[in-house]
């Protein structure tokens, strides 16, 4: 696995697979080594070029996408925030475990960048629909207009300018950068990090201090402005997502956990209120919006934990469980401990939101959304499934205060080193 | 049984409301509902409508940027409406075709009729959240 990742497919053709090996050319034949490749690390000029930038700027922003491929990578982002105590900001998809949840200097997911002098985008996929306002889909038009302010400059550091002669592409709009620079993040950070140190002076130093105090100040007001948030929707029914992470984390927190499930369909919650800090704690976003990727991603990072005796949490979508559901099975017969808490909004919710969307846009009844999209009449009975698959279930949980108990139940089955299904009826998102 | 003979009551009280109606004399309209006066239904209609797809059944909101918190808006009903025809960020723009005036009334009386959100010191939960 070398950066650039992506999806890889080797085929070997019939004859190949069938084809015995004569008895007599056996011995020849030898399993070459494995060449360990070095990831692409920016070029030195472009390097202090970018240094020279981030000690000027005023109100830098480290935009993070799949910036951390290795624990080394969380490190690295660490320490340049913290040498130039600039704030990293993360998009509403979180490809990856980048930056500590509850750092003083990681902005709150989704945090506009508008008000940067220089944005400094570090493998983000999707960098201009953060430096760019867009006609939204609801409505007709196709309007695009640039959100940072004039002579704000804007850099990338990204592997995937390396794929763009692959077939496979995820390759983003063309960004406008001032300056492009096509390598592996993780790779070009120690050098960026050297280049910016011999660049500080004190002078800098004392504002960038400044700065830090000023960051943290916002960054506390936002977790605030979250917890707020989570208890408007506290005694609601179906349960909130907002209070299905506070439930789980309540339980988890003291544990060696993993968040082996995408956040997004749950409105981000755990990584709003939670305090992640290793990177193993989070699998991160598909990169997609495929459906079915949830459930056996979540069982493969749960399969990963078990040597290292993690506790695995899967917030799995019920929409997303149906396209391969038998994975259950796999985790019952292997014996990988995972903790799967349903978040059962009874509906391909995305879709649903998506139907609507395009009914107004076309003025016509959004009532009617929920054809096709909602998984009701019979409402599937997750439960009944698990035990179907061989794994324990649990539920379904309606009212938010059954929520903690029913979680109780289920890690006590996780300790065990076995599989557990919850299913709670959740709020859309 | 207790409950059946109270639903079938019931019933028959709703039959006989019915009737009622059904023999009014038709030369005497009812006056027009005032506007954004049935918060119940209102909550009907935020449902039907699909406000909750990402505003929450109880308007608490979740979705970052898109789905706020709209349950008790401080806003006066013309400013809402406004909002919910033109809206300028994601939110879907609903004409009057879609959602009638008297609906979008009905359903800012439900939102209006929501209970204040819990403070977070009220919750020992979220607190113990705030410890490290």
């Amino acid at each position: 696995m070398t950066p650039p990742y992506g999806p890889v497919v080797v085929v070997a053709d019939a004859t190949l697979q069938e084809e015995g090996i004569p008895l007599a050319e056996r011995p020849r034949l030898r399993v070459p080594r494995l060449t360990r490749t070095s990831p692409p690390a920016a070029d030195a000029g472009a390097v202090a070029e970018l240094a020279q930038l981030l000690v000027a700027a005023e109100n830098p922003r480290l935009f993070a996408g799949r910036v951390a491929r290795t624990p080394r990578g969380l490190a690295l982002l660490v320490e340049l925030a913290e040498l130039l105590q600039a704030p990293v900001v993360e998009g509403r998809f979180v490809y990856r475990m980048n930056f500590p949840s509850r750092h003083p200097l990681k902005m709150a997911i989704g945090t506009s960048l508008a008000d940067a002098d220089l944005v400094l985008s570090l493998e983000h996929p999707e960098l201009f629909h953060y430096t760019h306002a867009m006609t939204p889909p609801n409505r007709f038009g196709m309007r695009v207009q640039r959100l940072l302010e004039p002579g704000a400059k804007v850099v990338t550091i990204s592997s995937a300018e390396l794929l763009t002669k692959s077939n496979y592409q995820d390759a983003g709009r063309y960004i406008e950068a001032d300056l492009a620079i096509p390598a592996d993040a993780e790779a070009t950070l120690p050098a960026l990090i050297e280049a910016c140190r011999r660049l500080i002076t004190p002078a800098r130093r004392r504002f960038f201090e400044q700065r830090g105090r000023r960051v943290a100040e916002m960054t506390a007001s936002q977790y605030e402005q979250n917890l707020a948030q989570a208890a408007s929707g506290w005694d609601a029914r179906p349960v909130s997502t907002g209070r299905l992470a506070a439930e789980l984390w309540d339980q988890i927190r003291h544990e060696d956990w993993s968040l082996v499930s995408d956040a997004n369909f749950v409105s981000n919650w755990p990584l709003r209120l939670w305090d992640f800090t290793r990177h193993h704690q989070y699998i991160g976003w598909s990169g997609a919006y495929g459906i079915g990727y949830g459930a056996p991603a979540a069982v493969g990072a749960a399969l990963a934990n078990r040597r290292h005796g993690r506790l695995s949490v899967n917030i799995q979508c019920d929409g997303d469980l149906h396209y391969a559901p038998a994975v259950l099975w796999t985790a019952a017969h292997h014996r990988i401990p995972l903790l799967t808490v349903m978040h059962n909004n009874r509906a391909y919710h995305q879709e649903r939101m998506f139907v609507t969307d395009m009914a107004a846009r076309a003025n016509r009844d959004v009532s009617r959304s929920g054809i096709g999209n909602d998984l009701a009449d019979p409402f599937i009975d997750h439960v009944s499934l698990a035990r179907a698959y061989g794994i324990a279930g649990i539920g379904p949980v309606e009212h938010p205060a059954d929520l903690a108990p029913a979680l109780r139940r289920a890690l006590d089955i996780v300790r065990r080193g076995e599989p557990v299904l919850v299913d709670v009826i959740t709020q859309g998102r | 049984m207790v409950r059946r003979a109270r639903a079938l009551g019931l019933l028959i009280a709703i039959a006989a409301v019915c009737a009622g109606s059904a023999r009014a004399p038709a030369q005497a309209p009812a006056a027009p509902r005032p506007v954004g006066s049935d918060p119940a239904n209102g909550r009907l209609l935020f449902t039907r409508m699909t406000c909750h797809y990402c505003h929450g059944t109880e308007g608490q909101g979740s979705i970052v940027g898109v789905g706020p918190r709209v349950a008790r808006p401080a806003r006066s009903y013309e400013s809402f409406a406004r909002y919910v025809r033109r809206p300028s960020g994601r939110m879907t723009a609903f004409s009057e075709t879609i959602l009638p005036d008297a609906a979008l009334s009905d359903i800012y009386a439900f939102l209006r009729s929501l209970p204040a959100a819990r403070p977070v010191d009220e919750i020992p939960l979220l607190g113990r959240l705030r410890q490290r």
